[in-house]
């Protein structure tokens, strides 16, 4: 039995649609204040027990980074409890996550990636007034203490019709987790089990994920990766142009390369041309799978980033349990619309604020991540990346299943620049509580 | 034909000397450093004594794995195998087994897949011959991944004749010469 009213609602509840979102990122000087920030910010974070309360449609999540615990003088046997690669930070993860060239964190934006993030407050809303009410509340939780430094912020808000940068729909797939009461977008797929996404529950291995301890501060607490990624929009438009010899082309190559049609709508439903209203209709633009249907890829390539993200049933051969890379995946857009139709750089930044949340931030994000996302041994596609999140030194390839003959895409160029991330914890609301009352 | 000679530069027999810690810059996994990606792939050589009177018990499940692959030869797909070595020795100090395996993935990575797989297919049972084997196996797996990382022996020069090939990409090219021959043959 899951312990919703222990449990941030932000970790079960998909982001609204429309939306708008406020990052708050701050840095504590002071323990004492820090603590107290803590004690506040349990009384503004929803509980994932009443989705129908007043918070339905605008509430708030409170993220601690590892340098944000040692801040709030967390006794050090709680902070060794903590798994390596939060303690190291994602910066230090580099390597493993592919943030290397223009993605290195010696180039991402300060203070995103340094001992200085200490605590995440996200605010999430349906509309911009109901957002600046949840922005003000969390601010009056630390506006008037001293020792706690705003240091960083960044807005974010739908895009018109609901597309993010590139022109696709998003949004659109959250898995179903058993016992949350929160349907997943697929039908086709089980609902995976809690301790997946929340610690201290049976999860899909039978191999308990360790929890921080004391229990009081680990139990139905998670992790969460934020990942702020520049999307170089001309030149993904550009590309397409360069590739395709008509506007209808474009858009078909644009499919092939997400594995859906801009519209939302899945090549796996709708293979030969865009089906607005499928992409529009939440019942039924995520319910599919690839065994059965499109073993080979044909409609959607395996290289595809959809069919990357969430490969479904798609290896099953290989013996891969997809069951343990599954995780919460919401974007929101940031940045203005590059006018439609323009085709050059207007140097301005524009893209997505990634989470990522789970129970096991090395299983599960850096797994898809190094192995999904940057790499095609799963596919037998040997070292192709992403074709449009990848990241990448030097031009790649992808491969696109069709009869008689395939085609090879090549010379695609880095669509997408880490700009910057953190690993952070999500403590449950016993566990703000607890960091609240520490004594030094 | 003029020449037998692998044309393909990709193909190009390589070794790798290793240092003595078996990696080169120390990337943290979970359980402890992990290693690189050799012209032999990865893989692991796992050394434990066997406890007295077990040599036996040791070798009869040779023979269970023997049967398992038989009965459903993709039980170890999740492995990424390409070989495994099983070998019981007595190095003067009593006898050890050597479990010696090349895969194509990063163990520390696939490890949840690795341990799923010994506990449904019994694998398991075989190590409780080991020496320092946690008792509480069956309840403590975190304690299992330490035993594999704590036993393991990196190796300090690794070859390979066709260096980073998976076995997935070997089969394919294998069928894909059978279905070249099949092709030809109905030409004649």
């Amino acid at each position: 039995m899951l312990e919703l009213t222990d449990i941030q609602s932000g970790v079960l509840r998909p982001r609204p649609t429309p939306y708008a979102a406020k990052y708050l990122v701050l840095r504590i000087d002071d323990p004492r204040s820090g603590r107290q920030l803590m004690r506040r910010a349990a009384e503004i974070v929803a509980s994932a027990a009443h989705p129908e309360s007043p918070d339905v449609d605008a509430w708030i999540s409170a993220a601690v980074t590892f340098s944000g615990l040692k801040a709030l003088a967390v006794p050090q046997d709680s902070l060794a409890s903590f798994p390596p690669e939060f303690q190291e930070g994602m910066a230090a993860r580099a390597s493993i996550l592919g943030d290397t060239g223009d993605n290195a964190p010696e180039h991402w934006e300060k203070p995103l990636g340094t001992p200085e993030v200490h605590v995440i407050f996200t605010a999430l809303a349906e509309n911009e007034e109901r957002l600046a009410v949840r922005v003000d509340r969390a601010r009056r939780a630390y506006g008037a203490l001293g020792g706690v430094e705003e240091i960083w912020t960044l807005d974010c808000h739908v895009r018109p019709g609901e597309r993010e940068a590139f022109g696709y729909r998003d949004g659109i797939g959250h898995p179903a987790i058993e016992g949350s009461g929160i349907p997943g977008s697929n039908p086709y797929e089980r609902p995976i089990k809690p301790g997946e996404l929340i610690l201290g529950y049976p999860n899909e291995i039978d191999i308990p994920t360790p929890i921080p301890r004391p229990e009081v501060l680990g139990k139905n607490g998670s992790y969460v990766a934020f990942r702020k990624l520049h999307q170089r929009v001309a030149a993904f438009r550009q590309y397409l142009k360069a590739n395709a010899e008509n506007p209808e082309a474009e858009e078909l190559l644009a499919a092939k390369i997400v594995g859906r049609w801009r519209s939302g709508a899945p090549l796996a439903l709708a293979s030969e041309k865009d089906d607005r209203e499928l992409g529009a209709d939440r019942m039924r633009n995520n319910a599919f799978l690839y065994y059965e249907d499109d073993k080979i890829g044909y409609k959607t390539p395996p290289g595809s980033h959809i069919r990357r993200m969430n490969p479904r049933d798609a290896i099953k051969d290989s013996g891969t349990k997809v069951e343990l890379r599954r995780m919460v995946r919401r974007g929101t857009s940031y940045g203005p619309e590059l006018p439609e139709g323009v085709l050059e750089d207007d140097g301005v930044e524009r893209g997505l604020m990634f989470v990522f949340i789970g129970a096991d931030l090395r299983r599960q994000f850096e797994f898809v991540q190094a192995t999904w996302l940057n790499h095609s041994e799963f596919i037998s596609g040997g070292p192709q990346r992403d074709p449009v999140a990848g990241t990448r030194s030097e031009p790649g390839d992808l491969t696109i299943p069709k009869r008689p003959i395939r085609r090879r895409l090549s010379g695609l160029p880095q669509f997408v620049v880490t700009r910057g991330g953190e690993y952070c914890f999500l403590p449950s609301l016993r566990a703000l509580r607890w960091l609240g009352e520490l004594q030094s | 034909m003029e020449s037998t000679h692998i044309q393909n530069a990709s193909i190009k027999p390589a070794a790798m000397a290793l240092p003595e810690e078996g990696y080169f810059q120390k990337e943290q996994g979970r359980y402890g450093p992990m290693f690189p990606r050799t012209p032999a792939n990865y893989g692991f050589t796992v050394i434990a004594k066997v406890k007295p009177g077990r040599e036996q018990a040791m070798r009869d499940y040779g023979k269970t794995i023997e049967e398992a692959v038989k009965n459903k030869p993709d039980v170890l797909a999740p492995l990424k195998l390409h070989y495994l070595r099983w070998v019981l020795f007595d190095v003067g100090s009593g006898l050890h087994f050597m479990y010696q395996g090349i895969f194509d993935t990063d163990f520390d990575r696939y490890i949840e897949d690795a341990l799923a797989l010994f506990n449904a297919t019994g694998i398991t049972t075989v190590f409780t011959n080991l020496e320092g084997w946690p008792e509480d196996w069956r309840t403590n797996v975190q304690a299992v991944a330490q035993f594999f990382h704590d036993h393991q022996h990196p190796s300090f020069l690794e070859y390979g004749e066709y260096p980073a090939f998976t076995a997935d990409e070997i089969k394919k090219a294998l069928m894909v010469k059978d279905a070249f021959a099949h092709l030809l043959d109905y030409m004649q």
